[in-house]
This record gives structure tokens, C-alpha cells and sequence, in this order.
């Protein structure tokens, strides 16, 4: 049979990849790339994912010569205090991301869909369900996750179909552009968008092998590369990068412009349904995972009795900016703080991987060799 | 005095004024327990008066021969046959007072039918007598008689009344027995043994020597014959109680598949199993269930194609029950099975023996149950609840659509009214303009919310539904008619709920019809009012915070071992039979979950034919 019990396959593992990485295509983050690179914001998105994608599969040579997860595979090249700060790190990035994430869709939620409804209620909704989700398992949450997956980009690819009239190919020209310049700066800056993609690193013992790992990986995330570049041409072809650059939900304005005929218009508000679960099914797995490590450094038996407590403090952290502007400005900042993850934490483990080899042999170390 | 007017007021008041206790019986009131009484007193009797009973009874019956021995002595016409008759006498009293000491200790079991049998048919009949609380018990018939050979041998049958085939009783065992002339002096070795293999036309015949057998063997329907001075007993079967015959499935009708159903006898059932797989693979396990009342359960697999581990699980877990009394499947059910508080249903019920049969060569496990037509399957999937016996019938392209209509009559039956609901309250922006008019057009005059109006309609429909499943069968239309039809209308006339809303109901209720599964109708329904919640508080993304956590639910949950959603989550090999049906000769291997022992059900070319030249072109070949 294809499954394990406890186990993590390949579907699963592009589920998870996929949902830390797409979900900040309904939020704000591809307005700031559009300012960046104007008509070259699909470009830009490929190249931040291209170069997380990079770094993370050269961690992934230092995870075939030293099984295990992140913390055990940093205890052992940079020692214990250096593992703790890792897994710390790595836990607080996962922690923002749940804390951005929560107040983003949440606020995005009163704007378009519950414009009545008290703030807080929203808060506790999205917050509680995720809860919920993680306190299902992973396995549960990821397997729902591969359900859900083929729809959502089923519904993502059906609304850039539809807006099809409204395409102008004008819109890219290059005189609309910043130049190459801004473009490879800002995609070497914004890779912390992609740091969902060291997920693997972290829950490396949950999946079947390495092999699993790296076939899930590259699907997972060139899926939602793929599908955020689309999308990110779709919405500069036909906003332009004036227009575009003004909107604070590019896809919702994007569904916004669906007219198909008198019967199918507005289509917009049964788009809800694919960001709420999009959403949620974010924050669950940011939680889970920075739940995992919070488990993993103080090797607690479950992380159970974690889950609401944790839930409540991320929440109430999450209602702290005043409104959600700030928490925007704020989110651009957490990119930059989630770079180090995506740049310097790999590089730092490969150099100590290749020293400790070099050390322990006395010459270079085959990567290809097997586990 | 002559009762009037005046003389009845004035009780009147008076019994409301002044109370008066009741002049009649007392009433019945249940005495509270006092300690745990004897149910038996040999049971609970200390191990003294126990073996002094024992003596005792052995002491009269001495003493009786004793007796008549004198009087024989006495006797005249003294003479050779009456010698005979004293000698075997003897010998059943030497035989008794051997087993004594055996006897005694048997005597220390808790249980008395855990004694063994006798050599003294009276000391069989004392335990039967006490076992089954006769003369009280009207059941149970211990029918003395004499089997008239040389010496006569003194015989008792025990049957169950209402159990047993009476004809059988009286022509194959009585009749022969009471048949038998001569001496039996040659049969004196093995008495019993002469008796069962030269006398008893019995097509059962079991020799046992002890109670707990025989008298599991009497509760079944069978028969037992006690033969003085003998210490076995036999168990002849005459199962003759009645039955329920084959009948024609009644919840999973098919048009062209098969019309036999299982009834409610355990052997029938088993049997009729059989039938549609007549294959030395097909094992049938058979364990009992229950403490205080066991009941027989049967366990049915293809040995050479289920997973062992899982055969292993079941009798694991049905050996674990502890409890008085099984009645039906229903409650086995949620002994055995991983989430008894989850309303989805984790088992297949199927009243179709074909329908158990294709999946018993898939490598599932079929639990029948005595007294239970419906066998269960498992392990199973959500999807196995959206198929129908039907769909194995059908051609393929036909077996599709019914189940992707099935499919989407699932959806639509849980999520419609709240989808409505949502968009009506929430985003009235995702309608059509027009519709949006006629729907607010036809909620003009109805003073109720939405919300209100939708569990009204929902609750008259669920009333409907359970009324008529409870009424005898021939009101069940009528009242389907007065609650569709003239409640409905009627409603919409005096503008308690809007037509739209009443074409709504319909059609969700229509669309949960359309799931084959009872169980999972049921479920969807309770789930159907959840989401209904959900949508009227938070909208569309309400509803998407349900669909997500039944998602989530579903993926965490396993039937006996087997992720519920598989082959979706986690993915396995599908194979060509969970949503698309495809042709039968394309599937070509087992279900990739239930990691039978033979993956494959058939070569990768099972239509070999198509391979070879038509009949009558082999010339041209």
C-alpha cells in the first residue's frame, strides 16, 4: 500500500508546501511585488521562489549525509545552543507568518464578506478553526489539504480564464517596466515569501524519504510558483501597473471583474469560500509547525495541550497593530526577517555540513551516496 | 342515599378538598435490592450440603433397589429376565458411586452447566431441572421414556419448544429408539456410540460429557438424549424453529440485479453466502457474542485474499466485548467500530448477499449477526456509501452518472439550504438581479426570517419522514401526501413559508433520497443543520469553517485500520470504482487500501478473446 501509518507522503507534502506558499496571493504581498517590478512582477515572483527552491535543495544534501530534523541535524554541525536558536528562529518566522496571516484575512474578511460582523468574532473564527485543524493532526490536515488543493486552483485558473477580455498585452511593455535592476533585488528580497518550502527540513521524519521530500518539493512548489506568476501576469495585464499598484486585494478586485453574462456576474463573494479555507488552512499549518518545534525543543510528548493556549496569545498578538495598513507595513518587514531563513540558516548549516565532512574524512563528501 | 345533582357536587368538592387514601390494592413497588441472593441454592450452598444432596440422592435410589430386591427375593415367580434387570441395576449404582468423587468436585463450579453428565439419569434430570428453573419454564420439554431392549434402559430427551421440528423428534429419534427389540448385552461397550451409528437416523449426531455443551446445543434448537448409566450424552440435531424465508431486498432494490435478501436465521444467511460464492476459500468463523445472553456472529472472509491482520482485529475486538445482550448489528456495531460518536457510518450495511459477495473477493470481512438480515462490511470507505448494488448492473458510462449524480445529490443535500442561506443574508451581491427580485418578492408576505422559515420547512420535512418510516405501512403514502402536498401548500397559502423556500426543502430532500447509504442520509442530515448554523452566523465563510472541519474530521478517521477517505486522502491507488465506474474488465486490481494477500484480481488482458481471431476466420488466418 502507498501510505504509512504517521506518515507524510508525497500528496501530502505538496499540500503543505502549496498552502504556506499560495496564500498571500489573496493578501496584499503581490501589490508590493508590482511596485517593485512592475511588468515584470510575474518574473519577480518566479525568481524569489526559484531562489528559495535553490537554497532549500542544497539543505537538503546536508539532510542525505545526516538524517533526522532540523533541530538534529543542527545540534550536530553547529552544536546544541546553535540548534536551539535555529529551531527558535524557524519557530518565530512560522509564528509571524500565523500572526500576519490571521489579521490580514481576517480584516480582508470584514472588508468583502462580513462587513457587519464584530472584529473579534472574525479573530476567534479563523483562529479557532485553525485550532481545530491542527488538533485533527497533520496527517488529517494535510490529507484535507490535497482534497481541497485540485479545487482551489481549479477556481483560481477558472477566474483568469474568464477575464480573458479583459487581457492588455500593452500592459507588460517594457517602457511600463522598473528595469532588471529592481527586479532581480526585489526577487532576492521577497524570497522569504517561499520560506514555507523549509517545512520539509523541519518535519523531515514525518515523510517517507528523502526521495519523497524532494518529489513533493518540487511539485509543491513549482505548482504554486507557477500558479502565483499566472496570476501575478494576469493581474498586471489587466490592471496595469498604475492600477494595479493602488488595490490592497489584487485577486478579490480580479474576481471582482468576472462577467460572464447576465446570470453569471459578481461571482466574487462564492470566491470567499476558496480564501477562508485558504486561509485557514494556512494559519493550521504555520501553527502546527511552529507548534512542532515549540514540542521539539522542550520534548514535550504532545503538543496537544499546547494548541489553544498558543492560539489565544497568537491571536490576541494578532489584534495588537491598530489597523491594517500597519499590519501590512509590517508584513513586508517580517519578508525581510524570513530571508535569513531562506539564505543565511542554509548556508551556515552547508559550510558547517562540508567542514564536519572534511574533518571526519579527510576529503570531499559524496553527496549522491545513499542515506 | 340516592345519588343527584347535589350529592355529586358535594363529592366533588370534597374530593378536592379533603384527601382520602386509596381503598384499593396496594400498589407494586420494587424492593429494593438486599444483598445478592441465592439464585439456586445448590449453586450457593456450601460444598457440605452440596455432597450431602449428592449422597442423599444416591442413598434413596440404593435403597429403593434395596427394596426391591426384597421383594423380588420374596417373589416367587422369580425368573432369569428380573435377575438381569437387578444385575444392570447394580452395575448403573457401582458405575455412580465410582464417578462420585469426580462428581463432587464438579459440584465446585460456580456454573451447574459446567457439570458433566451423569451416569444417573435422574441426577441429569435434578441439573436440567435446575438449570432451566422447570416445572416454571414452559419452554423446555424433558420427555422421559423407555428404550424397551434387553435390559430396558431408562432415556430422557430435553428439547426447546418452539425450537425444534417436532416431526423430526418423533419419526427419526423417538420412533427408533422406542423401536429397538432384544437384548442390547452386545452394545454394552460403547452403548451410546451403538445407539447414535445403529439406531438414530439423525444427520447431526454429537457425543458430549459435558452440560456447557449441551446445553448451548438445546438453546440452538437441537436435541439431547440422556441414556441411564451412561456418562456421555447426545446432541442430535433438530433446528425446526421458524423462519423468516429469502425474500427480496426491501432498502437496496435492484432492477436488474439479483432479489434474494438476507433473512434473520444466522445459518441462512451464512448459507446463502455460500451460494454466491461456492469456493473451500470462503471461511466462516463463527464467535459468540454477549455474557449474559451469547449470540452467534458470524465471520466471513475469502482466506486467500484478506489481509490476515484484519481477521485477526475483528475476533480481537469481538472478543473484547463485555456486555448482556447483543440484539442487532446496529449495536455490534458500536462495539466494534473506531468512532461510535462520529454520526458517519464506518461499516457497510448491506441486506444483499451479492453485494456482500463482491466485496468478500475484494478482500473485505462480512459480520453476520443471528437474528440480523443485514450483513456488515468492512473495512470500507465514504465512497462505498455513494455506490449502489445497481451500478454492477449497469454499463459503464450509465454506472457513472448515476453516481455522480448521487454524488452531488450528497452535496446539495448538505450544503443547499445553507448556501441559500448565506447568500440571502450575507452576499446578495453573488445573485442573478432577477432572481434576486423573485426571491424577495415571494418573502414579501412571510413574516419569519429565512433562518426560520428553513428549519421550519426542514423539521415538517423530517417530521414527515419519520412519520411515515413509524406508521403501518398503508397510512405511510397518505401521509406523505398530506405533508408534502397539502402542509406545503397550505403553508405558502397562509404565508408561513415563501414557494422558493418550499421548492428548496424539495429539492434538498430530494437530493438526500438520492444517497443509497440510510446512515450516511442520516448523518448528512445533522450535518446539514450545523452548516445551517454556521451560514446564518458568519455567511459563506461559515460555511467554508464547516466544510473544512467535516473535511478535516473525515481525513483523521479510519475503519478498521483503512484511512475513511481513501483512495482521495491519502492517496492510493484508486483503481477504476470510487467515483468513475469503469468497465469490469479494466479492473484489474484489488482495492489498494485493504492490502489483501492477492493485489490483483484479474491479468492485465482479461478479454482474451479479443486477442484471437473471430470463429469461422481461422482459415483466413
Amino acid at each position: 500500500m502507498s501510505y504509512e501509518s504517521g506518515k507524510l507522503g508525497v500528496a501530502e507534502g505538496i499540500a503543505l508546501v502549496f498552502i504556506l506558499t499560495i496564500s498571500r496571493i489573496f493578501l496584499s504581498t503581490p501589490v508590493a511585488i508590482l511596485d517593485d517590478a512592475a511588468g515584470l512582477a510575474w518574473l519577480e515572483t518566479f525568481l524569489h521562489g526559484v531562489s528559495a527552491f535553490i537554497l532549500f535543495w542544497a539543505l537538503l544534501t546536508v539532510f542525505q549525509r545526516f538524517p533526522g530534523d532540523l533541530f538534529s541535524v543542527s545540534q550536530i554541525l553547529v552544536g546544541s545552543f546553535g540548534a536551539w536558536l535555529i529551531s527558535l528562529y524557524y519557530m518565530a518566522i512560522f509564528f509571524i507568518n500565523y500572526i500576519m496571516i490571521l489579521r490580514q484575512f481576517a480584516e480582508n474578511t470584514l472588508i468583502t464578506a462580513l462587513p457587519l460582523t464584530e472584529f473579534n468574532v472574525v479573530i476567534a473564527a479563523y483562529a479557532g478553526v485553525a485550532a481545530i485543524v491542527v488538533y485533527a493532526g497533520v496527517e488529517a490536515m494535510t490529507r484535507a489539504t490535497s482534497i481541497l488543493l485540485p479545487f482551489g486552483i481549479f477556481l483560481l485558473l477558472l477566474v483568469m480564464a474568464l477575464l480573458i477580455p479583459f487581457y492588455n498585452v500593452y500592459n507588460l511593455a517594457p517602457w511600463q517596466g522598473t528595469g532588471l535592476g529592481p527586479v532581480l533585488w526585489g526577487s532576492t528580497a521577497k524570497a522569504g515569501v517561499d520560506f514555507g518550502i523549509f517545512v520539509f527540513v523541519i518535519l523531515a521524519p514525518a515523510f517517507h524519504s528523502l526521495k519523497t521530500i524532494r518529489t513533493a518539493s518540487l511539485w509543491g512548489m513549482g505548482l504554486s510558483l507557477l500558479l502565483r506568476s499566472l496570476s501575478m501576469l494576469v493581474y498586471t495585464l489587466i490592471f496595469g501597473v498604475d492600477v494595479g499598484r493602488e488595490k490592497v486585494l489584487p485577486f478579490f478586485e480580479m474576481a471582482r471583474l468576472v462577467y460572464l453574462n447576465r446570470y453569471v456576474q459578481r461571482i466574487e463573494a462564492l470566491f470567499i469560500v476558496l480564501w477562508v479555507l485558504t486561509g485557514t488552512l494556512n494559519l493550521a499549518a504555520s501553527l502546527y509547525v511552529g507548534l512542532y518545534i515549540l514540542t521539539r525543543l522542550f520534548k514535550l510528548p504532545s503538543m496537544r495541550p499546547l494548541i489553544f493556549i498558543v492560539t489565544i496569545i497568537l491571536a490576541e498578538l494578532a489584534m495588537l497593530p491598530t489597523d491594517v495598513i500597519t499590519v501590512i507595513e509590517w508584513d513586508g518587514k517580517a519578508l525581510l526577517f524570513f530571508d535569513i531563513g531562506i539564505y543565511v540558516i542554509p548556508v551556515i548549516l552547508l559550510v558547517a555540513a562540508t567542514i564536519k565532512l572534511r574533518r571526519k574524512e579527510g576529503g570531499g563528501w559524496d553527496f549522491d551516496s545513499p542515506q | 342515599m340516592e345519588k343527584n345533582f347535589f350529592t355529586d357536587l358535594y363529592d366533588f368538592i370534597r374530593t378536592g378538598l379533603v384527601y382520602e387514601p386509596d381503598s384499593g390494592p396496594k400498589p407494586f413497588v420494587l424492593k429494593e435490592k438486599e444483598g445478592q441472593q441465592s439464585k439456586d441454592f445448590l449453586v450457593e450452598a456450601p460444598l457440605v450440603a452440596r455432597e450431602m444432596g449428592v449422597l442423599l440422592r444416591h442413598a434413596t435410589r440404593l435403597e429403593r433397589l434395596m427394596k426391591q430386591t426384597i421383594a423380588w427375593l420374596y417373589d416367587e415367580n422369580l425368573h432369569s429376565e428380573k435377575l438381569k434387570d437387578l444385575a444392570g441395576e447394580l452395575e448403573i449404582m457401582k458405575k455412580q458411586q465410582g464417578e462420585l468423587a469426580p462428581m463432587l468436585l464438579s459440584y465446585n463450579q460456580a456454573e451447574l452447566d459446567e457439570h458433566l453428565v451423569s451416569a444417573s439419569l435422574t441426577e441429569n434430570q435434578r441439573i436440567i431441572r435446575n438449570l432451566y428453573d422447570l416445572p416454571d419454564n414452559k419452554d423446555l420439554i424433558a420427555r422421559t421414556f423407555e428404550i424397551p431392549c434387553q435390559p430396558p434402559i431408562a432415556a430422557l430427551l430435553v428439547f426447546m419448544e418452539g425450537m425444534i421440528d417436532k416431526k423430526l423428534i418423533n419419526l427419526s429419534i423417538l420412533q427408533p429408539l422406542m423401536n429397538i427389540k432384544g437384548p442390547c448385552d452386545a452394545w454394552e461397550n460403547d452403548l451410546v456410540g451403538n445407539i447414535v451409528n445403529l439406531a438414530l437416523p439423525s444427520n447431526q449426531a454429537k457425543k458430549l460429557s459435558n452440560f456447557s455443551e449441551l446445553v448451548q446445543g438445546i438453546n440452538d434448537g437441537d436435541t439431547a438424549l440422556f441414556l441411564d448409566g451412561q456418562t456421555k450424552a447426545v446432541l442430535l440435531e433438530t433446528k425446526g424453529y421458524a423462519l423468516r424465508t429469502i425474500g427480496k431486498p426491501q432498502l437496496e432494490q435492484s432492477v436488474r440485479g439479483s432479489q434474494a435478501a438476507f433473512c434473520e436465521g444466522l445459518r441462512i444467511n451464512t448459507g446463502l453466502m455460500r451460494t454466491y460464492l461456492p469456493t473451500a476459500d470462503l471461511v466462516t468463523e463463527i464467535i459468540k457474542v454477549g455474557d449474559r445472553v451469547p449470540v452467534k456472529c458470524a465471520i466471513m472472509y475469502l482466506k486467500s485474499v484478506v489481509n490476515p491482520t484484519l481477521v485477526t482485529e475483528i475476533k480481537r475486538r469481538l472478543n473484547g466485548i463485555s456486555t448482556d445482550y447483543i440484539v442487532n448489528m446496529g449495536m455490534l456495531e458500536q462495539f466494534i467500530e473506531d468512532y461510535p460518536k462520529v454520526p458517519f457510518p464506518q461499516m457497510l450495511s448491506t441486506e444483499r448477499p451479492d453485494r456482500a459477495a463482491v466485496h468478500l473477493t475484494e478482500g473485505r470481512i462480512a459480520l453476520i449477526l443471528d437474528g440480523t438480515p443485514f450483513a456488515q462490511v468492512f473495512p470500507i470507505n465514504l465512497f462505498t456509501f455513494l455506490h449502489s448494488v445497481e451500478d454492477f448492473s449497469l454499463k459503464v458510462p450509465i454506472g457513472t452518472f448515476m453516481r455522480l449524480i448521487r454524488t452531488m445529490g450528497g452535496i446539495l443535500s448538505v450544503i443547499l439550504p445553507s448556501l441559500y442561506l448565506a447568500v440571502n443574508y450575507f452576499h446578495q451581491e453573488a445573485m442573478p438581479t432577477e432572481l434576486a427580485l423573485a426571491i424577495a418578492g415571494a418573502r414579501e408576505k412571510v413574516p419569519f426570517p429565512s433562518l426560520v422559515e428553513i428549519l421550519l420547512m426542514d423539521f415538517s420535512f423530517e417530521l414527515i419522514r419519520e412519520a411515515a418510516l413509524r406508521v403501518p405501512g398503508l397510512l405511510g403514502t397518505s401521509i406523505g401526501i398530506v405533508g408534502a402536498l397539502i402542509l406545503g401548500q397550505a403553508a405558502v397559502a397562509a404565508n408561513i413559508v415563501s414557494p422558493i423556500m418550499v421548492v428548496l426543502i424539495a429539492i434538498t430532500g430530494l437530493a438526500s433520497f438520492t444517497i443509497p447509504d440510510y446512515r450516511l442520509a442520516m448523518a448528512v442530515r445533522v450535518m446539514r443543520f450545523i452548516f445551517l448554523l454556521l451560514a446564518a452566523s458568519l455567511g459563506l465563510v461559515g460555511l467554508s469553517f464547516g466544510v473544512l472541519i467535516i473535511l478535516v474530521g473525515l481525513c483523521s478517521m479510519k475503519s478498521f485500520g483503512v484511512p475513511y477517505l481513501s483512495p482521495l486522502a491519502p492517496r492510493t491507488t484508486a483503481g477504476l470504482d470510487v467515483f468513475i465506474r469503469g468497465s469490469v474488465f479494466n479492473q484489474e486490481r484489488r482495492p489498494d487500501d485493504l492490502n489483501a494477500q492477492d493485489e490483483r484480481k484479474q491479468p492485465l488482458i482479461s478479454r482474451e478473446w479479443t486477442k484471437e481471431q473471430p470463429s469461422g476466420k481461422e482459415r483466413e488466418k
